[in-house]
């Protein structure tokens, strides 16, 4: 039996999540051989309203192609999470960032809240990095696509000269995720 | 007195061969006449032979020293002796080829038997002369103990290789005294003596003890040539004893007892390095050269199953007959090795003896042309009309050549399977035992096998090793201080030598594990490594031919590589210019180097995809021309591929190729709507045969197959639909009308395989109006519904439509697609459609008038790409128009209405700007339409060949980029103001 999972990544305009979708995706279906589907829309694209970025992975062909209930939902804005959590699977995760969602629903156990901006402000001297930053947490929590994939997809996307800082940003979320992951072992968040 | 008639007749005859028998003829006509009269005066001439071969040349050496009591005199009649004995048996020898050439059957037999035949006797006569010329140097004193051994081939006569061993006594210098007064009278009288081996061992001339071998052997492989000479070493004169100690203590180890062994493991590496290396170097008929060209790649493969098999004989064809007979495998391949080896051996045995003592040799000289001649007619090829004896030798020693060629990879695969299976390394990348599977551990196992350059079997294993055991390697490296981490780094650079193919390939295979971090630690491998041989001299040449035997592999690298790494190795490249044939590759290497500094992450993928599956590019990289030759011949060979899996990876290297080559075309400055039709051909072509494959996997019958496509139109549309190149994702719309549920259901099948395969090039597909019908196929009158509705983003999906180009599928839908929906939906209610467009321009930007001139972004600023499509697609509607192609809609407006042709103009000069930044910004920096300032310079130059380096290219680049926006923001607006 396969396996088929969708994320809906949400948040403003600028906060570079169509690209996090697409580095998801190529890494998934390029790297490592899986199948993937990002979906974008015009609005998104060109105005970003409410910023929303799709992706679809699977070990299978994917027959359909529309995210209906994510299975993880990024939300980097709090108009996004109110905007899409009600579409979140109830075991779905839910990650947010802990300074810019500030009501968020505690309906879902899986929640996993972190502060993406102020560490891109702290230790990159850069905000556009949070979205490398997220990038790293939704590939480690996701645990679906391995981290060299997400690696090389990000080195594809991103413009020459900024490789260093990127990929430090990349590290620093899957090292966010993990940390998180072993403390809420203990102490879960909810 | 003179000379008996059959010396004259033998000294005639001697006098056909090379001019280097002269020494030998003169020896004769000097010595002889004395010996003959002495010997009479003894009456012992019956009891020698001096006019013929002998079969007792240690009998007559004794006689010979009995004539006289006086040095010099002995020595004298000794080399002449030797003399007449080696013209003997080269003239006899000869006509006994001949004889066997024209009454026997297999010339493959009659050469073999000819190369151990003479081998056999120069090995007899050289023994006998040499025990002689010791007897008489050592006078009564008592010499130590030594042995004289024959290394090397043993049947060439240029000069003779041989080892010798003493017992380390302190008489070894008064014995050296007396090799080096042998070898002054060899040199007079005889072939040469070459002690190549104990040149390079112990602290005496001509002769090393056992324990100095031993000494030198100990830590480290050592030179694998000297060691296949003191493998293959076998008896001549001296102490039996000391020579069987000598293999002992010595060479038995380099020999497979059946279990790990590092002696015989580097002894392989190393052997199989140089057949690799050999073989590599490109085989040019005008200048041949037997021994590079097959005898030693040949041997040396001999040598690597004569230590796997444990086999004792010293002579190559020998050692074939044991492997024939103890060896199941490969028989074969293994004839055709005896065939090349014979042929090759005596092709150069008889060159050497008819015209001159050299390797290389010119064909197309005139004089060796000649002298080729001879040789052919003394191996028995003949004139056939203008086809001369000497055209068929060199067509059979081509033969010879690309027979053994052909079946070489069979061995290498067979030993490289031996050394995985029996490799030391296996314990050492193994983390279950203490200290062991570290990369401390690794470095300090290496160390043994400095300089040998096989390492495909190591590399597979690391390979599966660091797979099963992930990063413990590297765990290693990060629990080091920064020191250690240096040392370790400094250790591995100084170990691996000039030669970058084990670092590389180290790096390349740890860069497939599954840690970030590492990368970094690799790059500074590769970037000290670098840095530490950025002067040697030799590095640029193993670059250079490392690039030419693996440029996959250099390709790959460099993608790993930091920006300051590539700039070192560029420098490197440039440092000084390589001649002959080697100089194509380091002009691509260069172009290659400067292609990966200068170009986007994006178009990286597809120099690294065909580099990988064309491995030959490497040559053509500053020709993409030669590309399409590759591209159509794909094309033409997809029908006849029967797997689908194979047809849909060649597709997928034509949409490679292509990508490649196009690229390489637009930084040449090809014009954009050349590369719009180039790219939406390819990009055409790649869809419609990836829909043909998927629908043929899908359907069993072709029936059912073509009804799927009657009944369903794949739409190319967003930048695609308009003809747009480059762009990092493909919107398509997938329609269909009349179908069963059974003809969905394949369809859907058929689109989520292409979706499959699509992503793989690294574009994404994008399924338009998917997501409101929650699958990738819209029925046609849900669309049609959809469209007459009313919703908020109506008029965008509207515009997809507008732009939408037909890829595969039915005529009838596209048709009604036109009519039904573009026309009665569209255009004839284009006032509504028309307001909204510019409501959504206006709102875009905020006011209707203001242009921002701080904008970056390629497609979203003011008077950017953006805004020019819009505004086509509402003229489009205005004019009701089919057309989908922008250049061809903008010379139609411009014909419609006279008073507006500047504005298209204008419109048109800056779609050509835009298009043409956004396509070499994408293939320079990054696939994304926000303009990042860093690498703006590249860009330029790239966009204006004619810009000098005085000139501040990144104001240039931003000043041609507001000057078009604005122009095309103000043509915009007079536009816009006309349809108001």
């Amino acid at each position: 039996m396969g396996y088929r999972y969708e994320l809906r990544l949400s948040g403003d305009v600028g906060h570079g999540l169509i690209l996090i979708g697409k580095i998801l995706a190529e890494a998934a279906a390029i790297y490592d051989g899986l199948n993937a589907i990002q979906t974008q829309s015009y609005g998104e694209e060109s105005r970003g309203e409410a910023n929303r970025s799709e992706v679809i992975i699977s070990d299978e062909d994917i027959v359909f192609p529309k995210v209906e209930r994510p299975d993880l939902l990024l939300c980097l804005s709090q108009v996004a999470h109110d905007r899409y959590i009600d579409q979140l699977k109830s075991d779905g995760f839910l990650i947010i960032d802990s300074q810019r969602v500030l009501d968020f629903s505690d309906d879902h156990e899986k929640l996993f809240s972190f502060p993406f901006f102020q560490t891109a402000l702290d230790e990159f001297k850069d905000e556009s990095m949070a979205s490398s930053i997220a990038l790293g947490v939704v590939a480690d929590l996701l645990g679906v696509v391995s981290p060299r994939a997400v690696h090389l997809a990000l080195r594809a996307r991103i413009p020459k000269g900024s490789e260093e800082m990127n990929e430090k940003a990349l590290k620093r979320g899957y090292q966010m995720a993990k940390e998180k992951l072993s403390s809420t072992m203990m102490n879960p968040e909810l | 007195m003179t000379l008996p008639i059959e010396i004259t007749d033998l000294l005639e005859q001697a006098a056909q061969l090379g001019n280097h028998h002269q020494k030998y003829i003169q020896n004769i006509e000097r010595f002889l006449p004395e010996i003959l009269t002495k010997a009479e005066k003894a009456g012992i001439e019956n009891r020698n032979h001096f006019l013929s071969l002998s079969t007792n040349f240690q009998q007559d050496m004794s006689f010979l020293k009995g004539l006289s009591d006086e040095t010099r005199t002995q020595l004298n009649y000794l080399g002449c002796y030797y003399s007449l004995q080696f013209l003997c048996f080269n003239i006899i020898n000869t006509d006994w080829l001949d004889y066997q050439l024209t009454y026997q059957q297999s010339r493959k037999t009659t050469y073999k038997k000819f190369i151990l035949k003479s081998g056999y006797q120069l090995r007899q006569l050289s023994a006998a002369y040499m025990h002689y010329l010791l007897e008489i140097f050592r006078q009564d004193q008592t010499i130590p103990k030594f042995v004289i051994t024959g290394v090397g081939t043993r049947s060439d006569q240029d000069d003779i290789d041989v080892g010798i061993v003493d017992d380390g006594s302190t008489g070894r210098s008064w014995l050296n005294q007396m090799i080096h007064k042998m070898g002054v009278e060899m040199m007079r009288f005889a072939s040469n003596l070459h002690f190549h081996l104990s040149e390079h061992v112990g602290h005496e001339a001509y002769s090393a003890s056992i324990s100095e071998y031993q000494e030198l052997l100990k830590e480290k492989i050592g030179n694998f040539v000297i060691l296949t000479e003191m493998i293959g070493s076998a008896y001549i004169i001296g102490d039996e004893k000391l020579f069987n100690e000598y293999q002992r203590k010595v060479t038995d180890k380099y020999y497979y007892r059946g279990r790990a062994n590092r002696y015989h493991e580097g002894y392989l590496r190393g052997i199989i390095g140089e057949i690799i290396d050999l073989t590599s170097a490109p085989y040019d008929p005008n200048y041949i050269h037997p021994k590079h060209d097959g005898l030693r790649i040949i041997k040396n493969l001999i040598y690597a199953y004569k230590v796997r098999l444990n086999i004792e004989e010293v002579n190559p064809w020998r050692i074939l007959e044991v492997i024939r007979k103890t060896y199941p495998h490969f028989k074969r391949e293994f004839a055709i090795l005896e065939k090349s080896l014979s042929f090759l051996e005596i092709f150069r045995y008889i060159y050497q003896q008819l015209v001159v003592q050299e390797e290389l040799i010119s064909t197309t000289d005139d004089l060796i042309k000649e002298s080729l001649q001879r040789v052919a007619i003394r191996l028995h090829f003949h004139n056939i009309g203008p086809h001369l004896a000497r055209y068929q030798l060199l067509q059979e020693y081509t033969k010879s050549i690309q027979a053994f060629r052909k079946v070489l990879p069979v061995f290498l695969e067979d030993l490289t399977a031996h050394l995985k299976k029996i490799s030391v390394f296996r314990k050492t990348l193994t983390p279950k035992s203490p200290g062991k599977g570290t990369l401390r551990s690794l470095i300090s196992e290496l160390s043994f096998f400095q300089s040998v350059h096989f390492w495909d079997d190591f590399f597979d294993l690391m390979h599966e090793r660091l797979t099963k055991y992930q990063d413990q390697l590297f765990k290693d490296i990060s629990h080091m201080s920064a020191e250690e981490r240096y040392a370790c780094v400094k250790k591995m650079s100084e170990w691996a030598g000039n030669h970058p193919e084990f670092i590389f390939r180290f790096c390349l295979t740890a860069h497939q594990l599954d840690v970030i971090e590492d990368i970094y630690q690799l790059n500074n491998l590769t970037k000290y490594y670098i840095h530490r041989y950025k002067r040697d001299p030799d590095f640029l040449q193993n670059l250079i031919s490392l690039f030419q035997k693996k440029p996959t592999l250099v390709c790959r690298i460099m993608q790993i590589c930091s920006a300051s790494t590539l700039e070192s190795l560029k420098k490197i490249i440039f440092q000084k210019t390589i001649r002959g044939k080697r100089s194509v590759y380091q002009k691509n290497l260069a172009e290659l180097i400067g292609l990966i500094t200068s170009c986007s992450y994006y178009y990286k993928r597809f120099i690294t995809n065909t580099y990988t599956n064309f491995p030959n590019y490497a040559c053509y990289i500053g020709d993409p021309s030669m590309f399409r030759k590759e591209e159509n011949k794909i094309l033409k060979h997809l029908p006849f591929i029967k797997s689908f899996a194979e047809r849909k990876k060649q597709l997928g290297h034509y949409y490679d190729l292509n990508f490649l080559s196009l690229g390489l075309e637009t930084f040449r400055g090809l014009e954009v709507q050349q590369i719009n039709d180039r790219f939406t051909h390819f990009v055409n072509k790649y869809i419609q045969e990836l829909f043909q494959i998927c629908l043929r996997e899908v359907t069993s019958h072709a029936r059912e197959a073509s009804k799927i496509e009657e009944h369903l139109v794949i739409y190319a549309c967003g930048g695609n639909g308009r003809e747009q190149a480059f762009d990092d994702d493909f919107d398509l719309i997938i329609v269909a009308d009349q179908q069963t549920p059974e003809e969905m259901n394949a369809m859907r099948e058929i689109i989520a395989l292409m979706n499959s395969e699509m992503i793989k090039r690294g574009t994404l597909p994008h399924f338009r109006f998917s997501h409101h019908f929650g699958e990738y196929i819209c029925p046609f009158e849900g669309l049609k519904q959809l469209i007459k509705s009313d919703y908020a983003e109506n008029y965008i999906d509207k515009s997809q439509l507008l732009e939408c180009r037909p890829l595969v599928g039915g005529n009838g839908i596209h048709d009604k697609l036109l009519q039904e929906i573009v026309r009665e939906l569209i255009f004839s209610d284009g006032k509504t459609y028309i307001r909204q467009m510019i409501h959504e321009i206006n709102q875009r930007h905020g006011s209707t008038t203001f242009f921002h001139e701080k904008c970056a972004n390629i497609k979203e600023c003011t008077g950017g790409l953006r805004d020019i499509e819009m505004i086509i697609l509402i003229y489009k509607v205005f004019y009701k128009l089919y057309d989908t192609e922008p250049y061809l809609l903008l010379k139609k407006f411009s014909s419609r209405n006279k008073k507006f042709v500047n504005q298209w103009k204008s419109i048109k000069n800056a779609l050509l700007f835009l298009q043409r930044f956004r396509y070499v910004y994408r293939l320079s920096i990054t696939a994304e339409d926000e303009i990042y300032a860093e690498g703006l310079d590249d860009v330029a130059k790239r966009l204006n060949s004619d810009l000098s380096g005085e000139e501040d290219l990144n104001q240039w680049l931003w000043n041609q980029f507001i000057f078009h926006r604005k122009e095309a923001w103000k043509a915009l607006r007079q536009l816009v103001r006309a349809l108001d």
